[in-house]
């Protein structure tokens, strides 16, 4: 590629630093690079063909136009509700699980004894997953023999008022998002990493200056380790517009659709109902829905996320 | 490819004999208890058959519908699958199920049971043989009938004595349950099942348009309402959650003192609880007279993925594992069979029963056009029953929704 530019000089001369580094920088993603031009890319565009026909992968493959995108917007209850469930389940989920991440990496970052045998336990929801966890969160949740209840009841919450959480409409997010802590508390690596970066003479400085270790928190620690924050927000949002599968496994979308996440319905419509073109503008909405999100986190993250090294 | 390299080296060596080909047979069945049989099925058939192999593999439960689809996608499906038996009719309306009338399937019509056998005929044409099925009782507790003083040797057949010895058999202790006579919608009987026992139906003649909020349906579902407010929707609810399976079944455990199940709960029974005093009756119904939709089952169809390379002998396999492997599945796993023959082999109580009620077993296929219905029938039922709907708005929106998803996927 830079051969073009350069005229008879050797090829080795012509790189100069900062094209140098771009040719490593493209190195280093080209497995991902490559990865997603031949496997991800084509299906991609095949998928937004499919969004505007009534693709049922079987027996029809025919134009219909943007009748697929007018239904869902206009005429779809249950795509309002998928979308409203996710949306709550996002704002609840992800700036909680950021919050219990750092609360534990915080913790975890003081000196004590057994420390390490802390961050084993805490790194535990990281290695446990899968259904059998699931199941294990049925029983924590059951409302008549299960783990939070006991506890509600023995603080004294009447009998007749404990949630009935995976049964009822009401409590059923509640209890995924609390569910979704569980795991985010595994995400304290992040921060701990992070937390270690942070130099100990800024520290220093503030105490000299008298801030308290509350004030350090915000005008130290926050600041420098903002950019993991900011992935893990990032990241945490793409993932929650995407949450779907527990829900599949737990409550299969009920009590009353209270479940019913955008993924599970995609997945429903596509599978079960073998509406394969609904299902792929369903897809497209929420890939428009995710990238207007990020745009907007970029965008915003200007004025709160701190790189030390940045040169402004 | 395995056949290409076969038919080439058979060419190359210019034997004449008559040419091999290897089946792949996709079930759900893995465990320890049901490999042994599917082995020795396939394994009496590639005995008999060296010109037709056939080779099983097993797809876990939940990913078989899927997989199958995508190796239909794939034009690189299965020879045959053992796959759900109520959505037979939605892979022949989507070219996935081969048209095995063309193959001659028609004539093999009497030797099924024909609520079984109508579960894959699409638009006068077989796409399925049945394989499978299961019919479903009233499970009462003698002992607790006889504890609350009513006569173990008269089960309830009127929707008005189950109700009434529900009643009786309710224990309560300050405001809390131990023991729930039945509730109808505990156990494996939804509303569709009632709705059909109490002689209506969800869909048109056709099974293709929904009639949810039928006087039937408003009904029945009315009638499940008040049995729930009764109760109390939370106890109702609450109860259910602390339901185990095995020996802590809840009607093992006394829990409830009578619960429908399939046929061969009686299995369970004698596996977790050998010394439990029950009976086995028919599922009441609301004059006592049973009819065609009775009871409800479930089951499992053989059929022929479109696409397959070998279509004749795929056929003549899957007529053959319907028949006589139904009757060694039969004799060692107590699955009552589609073909009526394969069902007499087996002597016990509790099959002879599950015989004898077929024809008042209802096998109720899913629309073609909105196989998910039963997400939106369910919603409505339980908006009713436990958040105080009224019955006949909650049905007229579920049927709203689920004729737009047929008319869109017609």
């Amino acid at each position: 590629m830079s051969r073009a530019s350069s005229p008879p000089l050797p090829r080795r001369q012509s790189l100069n630093g900062r094209q140098r580094e771009a040719l490593w920088g493209y190195l280093f993603i080209a497995p991902w690079l490559i990865g997603f031009l031949c496997f991800v890319l084509g299906p991609m565009l095949f998928s937004l063909y499919a969004s505007f026909t009534n693709y049922d992968i079987t027996s029809r493959f025919d134009w219909v136009g943007v009748r697929n995108y007018v239904q869902l917007l206009t005429q779809d209850s249950r795509f309002w509700k998928a979308l409203s469930n996710t949306a709550y389940y996002a704002v609840f989920a992800v700036p909680l699980g950021i919050a219990t991440g750092l609360l534990i990496a915080l913790l975890l970052n003081q000196e004590v004894r057994g420390q390490r045998l802390f961050r084993t336990i805490f790194f535990l929801p990281k290695v446990l997953t899968g259904v059998a966890v699931l199941l294990l969160w049925l029983w924590v949740f059951n409302p008549q023999v299960g783990l939070i209840n006991t506890a509600l009841y023995r603080l004294g919450v009447n009998e007749n008022n404990l949630p009935l959480w995976f049964s009822d409409p009401a409590w059923s997010k509640p209890a995924l998002i609390i569910m979704s802590m569980w795991a985010a508390a595994g995400g304290f690596m992040f921060y701990l990493a992070a937390l270690k970066g942070v130099p100990r003479d800024l520290y220093e400085s503030a105490q000299i200056d008298g801030a308290s270790p509350w004030r350090q928190f915000w005008a130290v620690t926050v600041p420098l380790i903002s950019p993991v924050i900011f992935f893990k927000l990032i990241t945490g949002i793409s993932g929650a517009m995407q949450f779907w599968s527990e829900s599949l496994i737990l409550t299969k979308g009920g009590p009353s659709d209270s479940t019913l996440f955008y993924g599970l319905y995609i997945w429903q419509t596509a599978f079960t109902d073998l509406r394969m073109g609904y299902a792929s503008a369903m897809a497209w909405i929420l890939l428009l829905i995710t990238l207007a999100i990020t745009g907007l986190q970029l965008w915003f993250s200007r004025r709160w996320v701190h790189y030390e090294g940045e040169v402004r | 490819m395995k056949n290409t390299l076969f038919l080439l080296t058979a060419a190359l060596l210019g034997s004449a004999g008559a040419q091999k080909v290897t089946l792949d047979l996709w079930a759900h069945w893995g465990s320890e208890q049901r490999r042994p049989t599917i082995n020795r099925i396939i394994d009496t058939w590639n005995k008999k058959n060296p010109n037709i192999q056939v080779k099983y593999t097993f797809v876990p439960f939940d990913q078989l519908p899927t997989k199958t689809l995508a190796a239909i996608a794939a034009k690189n499906p299965p020879d045959v699958v053992v796959i759900d038996i109520r959505t037979t009719t939605l892979r022949a309306a989507k070219n996935q199920a081969s048209n095995l009338s063309k193959l001659g399937a028609d004539k093999l019509q009497n030797q099924f049971y024909p609520n079984l056998w109508s579960t894959a005929t699409y638009k006068g044409d077989q796409y399925g043989l049945p394989f499978v099925t299961d019919s479903r009782f009233l499970y009462y507790n003698k002992d607790l009938f006889k504890e609350v003083g009513l006569n173990p040797a008269k089960p309830p057949t009127t929707w008005a004595e189950l109700e009434a010895d529900a009643k009786k058999l309710d224990k309560k202790t300050g405001p809390v349950y131990q023991r729930i006579g039945f509730h109808p919608l505990y156990g494996s009987f939804g509303l569709e099942s009632w709705v059909s026992n109490a002689g209506g139906s969800m869909w048109d003649e056709d099974r293709v348009n929904p009639r949810f909020a039928n006087p039937t349906a408003v009904k029945t579902l009315t009638w499940i309402k008040d049995w729930t407010d009764r109760l109390g929707a939370r106890n109702v609810q609450a109860f259910k959650s602390s339901f185990g399976s095995g020996a802590q079944d809840p009607f093992i455990s006394g829990k409830l003192g009578m619960i429908i199940d399939i046929g061969g709960y009686a299995a369970t029974l004698k596996k977790y609880a050998p010394n439990l005093n029950y009976g086995m009756v028919r599922i009441p119904t609301p004059t006592g007279q049973p009819g065609p939709g009775t009871s409800s089952g479930g089951g499992f169809n053989l059929e022929v993925p479109v696409g397959t390379k070998h279509p004749k002998e795929a056929f003549a396999f899957a007529r053959w594992m319907a028949t006589e492997g139904a009757r060694i599945w039969a004799q060692e796993q107590n699955d009552f069979p589609g073909a009526k023959n394969a069902s007499l082999s087996v002597t016990s109580p509790a099959f002879r029963m599950m015989s004898a009620n077929m024809k008042y077993t209802e096998v109720t296929p899913a629309p073609p056009y909105a196989p998910s219905y039963g997400t939106l029938l369910d919603k409505a039922t339980e908006d009713t029953v436990y958040r105080g709907q009224d019955p006949k708005q909650a049905l007229e929106e579920a049927n709203t929704q689920v004729q737009r998803l047929v008319n869109s996927n017609k």
